[in-house]
């Protein structure tokens, strides 16, 4: 009966049994958002460009939300790898533009807009920090952005990347102290 | 590796954990100073990670709901304005109606001769030409589709759809899905139809899957339009193996043996070793002025690589070893290079507090 439901739902969309969709969207919405543009942010330079891609997977995923089987992943996957196709397809589009842009001093520019002094020195201090992860490597860079911008845990991440768990313990602990050191010196003038 | 840096390690990811979920976490004494540095330098990481901004948010939300409100209001049928606004009764209508429907065309029997998609009627059968792959060889896929009513039977997109799906995460790794190419097919009955595809063990990014379990999945269209999953006669299931190595196999070893100098320092590239998953290169340094093998300075050296003119890869610092005559360099690039690639200029930018670059033109004659 609740199949039968479903299946005129999809048909004709009754406006009842759409609220329970949008209901069911913002709720994941508000959950899988600041992950999303958390991961996004760390894998490109401004934050204009992290809002449009971050505004491009939801709207892939809502157009799609009411065919995705929830039996055949979690919610999470499925978001996480529609954001990284979205990156993907993004850097193939502007491969030209990939080479990260660099003052003098090595910093990224952003297109930040004027913020109390606090956020400003953390603004900075986040433009520091994506300066030493875009030496690492590429492997350890997308570790680093699926870890801290995305949230996942690290079998989440070894499933995602086709490493072992363990391995992907090992690279964020030496990658994080690779980080703090950089960060430090950085710091300390 | 030794057990305190794997106690390090276990100990550092479960509480990083902790702190990413909104803990606030305080190490145990034995967890050390470097641990404790680490999540101390982590909570810094978490702090200055910018949110994404409140009137973004909303205004993402409202806009993608008004969305949703739009395609179900042009989806809204006429028969939704006479069924009734509760869902119990909605299920009650919809199953008599449903009934009442199957009742009439059973009897009239309208549908008696014409080819009809009956999904039940149709023996799906897909199988691998071996269990057990190893990484990266050519899997051939064999699927067969045969009518096994006395009636003609209606295939809407011939071939149908083929996806590779992860058996730990169900999801498609791959689909094979000839839009433009494919034709409706009408089977005879009992008559079959076969085909075959080599699927090349990447997926939609280009990249090798993981070692694991796969299996297939059929899809037909039904009468809207829309993927239908076809029931396979038993599942095709098959099996890869993970490659020897977490960085690939090594396919091909490219004798570089060129020097560039500059700066009193001479760096030779020696070797690349193309694998599956990346590529290891191998380099010999000069000793730099002021050089001692025995003192603790850093040379690790930072390198970027363009193939074929593309953009920019990081190759990023090197491992590295020391003698009296110099140092012994390797990186490892984590990205394949394609086998159709021509030429890589790889990039050494520094080494350790020493600016380069030193610049090498190869030929990768593939």
């Amino acid at each position: 009966m609740f199949s039968l439901i479903g299946l005129l739902t999809l048909m004709g969309g009754n406006p009842e049994i759409a609220g329970t969709i949008a209901e069911r969207f913002t709720s994941l919405y508000k959950e899988f958002l600041p992950k999303i543009f958390k991961y996004i942010t760390y894998k490109v330079t401004d934050t204009q460009t992290a809002e449009d891609l971050t505004s491009q997977v939801f709207e892939k995923a809502l157009s799609k939300f009411k065919s995705h089987d929830a039996a055949k992943g979690a919610f999470s996957t499925w978001i996480f790898s529609i954001a990284r196709n979205t990156v993907i397809d993004f850097y193939r589009a502007n491969s030209k533009e990939r080479e990260l842009q660099q003052d003098k001093d090595g910093l990224l520019r952003q297109n930040d807009n004027p913020a109390p002094d606090d956020l400003i020195i953390k603004a900075e201090q986040f433009r520091m920090l994506k300066s030493f992860i875009t030496k690492l490597s590429q492997l350890e860079q997308e570790i680093i952005s699926m870890k801290f911008g995305a949230r996942l845990n690290n079998r989440q991440i070894a499933q995602a990347t086709g490493l072992t768990e363990s391995n992907v313990g090992t690279i964020i602990w030496r990658t994080v102290n690779k980080l703090r050191n950089n960060f430090r010196e950085w710091e300390n003038g | 590796m030794d057990n305190r840096q794997l106690e390090m390690e276990r100990l550092f990811a479960e509480e990083l954990d902790r702190l990413l979920a909104g803990e606030e976490i305080k190490p145990a004494p034995e967890a050390g100073e470097d641990v404790s540095a680490a999540l101390i330098f982590s909570q810094q990481i978490i702090e200055i990670t910018p949110e994404p901004n409140p009137r973004f948010e909303s205004l993402l939300q409202a806009k993608l709901l008004s969305e949703l409100a739009q395609a179900e209001a042009k989806d809204n049928k006429w028969y939704w304005k006479i069924m009734p606004r509760q869902p119990v009764w909605q299920a009650v209508t919809a199953t008599v109606s449903v009934v009442v429907i199957g009742l009439i065309v059973w009897l009239s029997g309208i549908f008696s001769q014409m080819p009809v998609t009956v999904p039940a009627a149709l023996a799906a059968n897909a199988a691998t030409n071996k269990a057990v792959y190893a990484a990266g060889e050519p899997v051939q896929i064999e699927v067969t589709l045969t009518n096994n009513t006395d009636k003609p039977l209606t295939l809407k997109q011939f071939p149908p759809i083929i996806s590779l799906m992860d058996t730990a995460t169900k999801q498609p790794v791959f689909t094979f899905n000839n839009k433009g190419t494919t034709v409706a097919r009408i089977l005879a009955p009992g008559e079959s139809a076969a085909f075959s595809v080599f699927w090349n063990q990447r997926d939609v990014t280009g990249n090798l899957v993981a070692g694991g379990g796969y299996y297939i999945e059929l899809e037909d269209l039904d009468s809207q339009g829309q993927p239908m999953k076809l029931t396979l006669t038993k599942p095709a299931e098959f099996e890869i193996q993970p490659p020897a190595s977490d960085f690939g196999d090594i396919y091909k070893t490219i004798e570089i043996n060129q020097s560039v100098t500059a700066g009193d320092i001479t760096v030779t590239l020696k070797q690349l070793r193309l694998t599956d998953k990346g590529a290891f290169l191998e380099a010999f340094i000069s000793p730099p002025p002021g050089y001692n093998y025995r003192a603790d300075t850093d040379y690790a050296a930072f390198v970027t690589y363009y193939i074929d003119n593309g953009w920019i890869k990081y190759g990023g610092l090197s491992t590295y070893e020391k003698s009296r005559d110099g140092m012994a360099h390797i990186w490892y690039f984590n990205e394949p290079i394609p086998p159709e690639a021509q030429e890589i200029l790889i990039i050494i930018k520094n080494i350790g507090e020493i600016k380069g670059p030193w610049e090498f033109q190869i030929t990768l004659g593939q």
